[in-house]
């Protein structure tokens, strides 16, 4: 019976949860895209009413986890965590939402760009994965493209042409490597151009 | 706009707004900024099933650099012939551009290139 009541608790504030959070996309989506104008009044009451729904959703989360054991399977229990921590999340970075400062989102399409859009984005084509500059193909080939090394050989050369005197050759190697660590992948815009076009 | 018609009922991602400080422009600083963001829509539309793999803009007709910018990072303008008026901004006239992202088919599932046969001698 505990079991029962329990269960239907957790799968009551995990439709709750569900619910608050679909409003409150529905209302940013609405300011952002000019269809409704903020309200700081609004806005409160949002907050409040996340927090307090979320403190109750906390102890029934709580409850459910001592409980867990006792009654096999409380299915909504995942769930239910999922959105605490989405919605501790929401609170601790709110944002508040505000017109689309670009006109696209505020803009109703007129009928003949809605036509030519539709026809034209249908056609567009994917660049080559691995051939264009533009895309990498996935976040590790972008770390890697940004953390492109500096040739400190470049560096080396410079130095004793200028016959500088090697530790100072040396400090400024370990300058580079300093100055490489902080403004990684823009190395272009701090060493003359070409310095850092290939790996040494 | 409503771009779910054109994402199949999916969401998008999209770029409302980029600048550059005007003491570093002409630098290459845009189309860094605009590939890193590229890359970053491939990776969100890759790891969600219900985002699109277009990645939309808009930008004023008015500002050429920025029409030019995007032209180099890949994207096309949609309504090339029908470009739209923004009421908040003097009817000030303004393009709809796309990039269809380049999506990495997932590990393992890359075709390998052709084997080349060995003569035999």
């Amino acid at each position: 019976m505990v079991c029962a009541n329990l269960d239907q608790s957790i799968n009551h504030y995990v439709e709750l949860c569900r619910e608050l959070r679909t409003y409150i996309n529905q209302w940013a989506r609405a300011i952002f895209t000019g269809q409704v104008t903020f309200d700081q009044e609004v806005e409160n009451l949002l907050k409040e009413e996340s927090r307090r729904n979320m403190h109750r959703a906390k102890q029934v989360a709580a409850l459910g986890r001592a409980m867990d054991g006792e009654c096999y399977v409380l299915q909504g229990l995942n769930p239910l965590h999922r959105h605490i921590a989405d919605f501790d999340y929401l609170l601790e970075n709110w944002v508040s939402p505000r017109l689309a400062v670009s006109p696209a989102p505020r803009v109703k399409l007129s009928h003949a760009a809605e036509k030519q859009i539709a026809e034209r984005s249908g056609k567009l084509s994917p660049l080559d994965q691995f051939t264009s500059r533009h895309s990498f193909p996935n976040q590790l080939g972008r770390t890697m493209a940004l953390r492109q090394p500096i040739p400190l050989t470049t560096v080396r050369i410079t130095a004793s042409e200028a016959r500088i005197p090697i530790t100072v050759g040396m400090a400024i190697r370990r300058a580079a490597i300093l100055t490489r660590d902080r403004f990684r992948g823009y190395c272009n815009t701090i060493f003359p151009i070409g310095s850092c076009t290939a790996p040494a | 706009m409503n771009t779910q018609q054109f994402t199949g009922a999916k969401d998008h991602c999209y770029i409302p707004l980029l600048a550059v400080n005007p003491n570093f422009q002409k630098r290459g600083h845009g189309l860094t900024i605009v590939d890193f963001l590229v890359a970053e829509a491939a990776g969100i539309a890759q790891k969600n099933s219900n985002v699109s793999n277009l990645l939309f803009l808009d930008v004023y007709t008015a500002n050429q650099a920025a029409v030019s910018l995007y032209d180099k990072s890949g994207f096309d303008t949609l309504n090339r012939d029908a470009p739209l008026a923004d009421p908040q901004e003097s009817n000030e006239t303004y393009v709809i551009m796309a990039k269809k992202l380049a999506i990495p088919a997932p590990m393992g599932t890359r075709a390998r290139p052709t084997s080349v046969k060995r003569r035999s001698t």
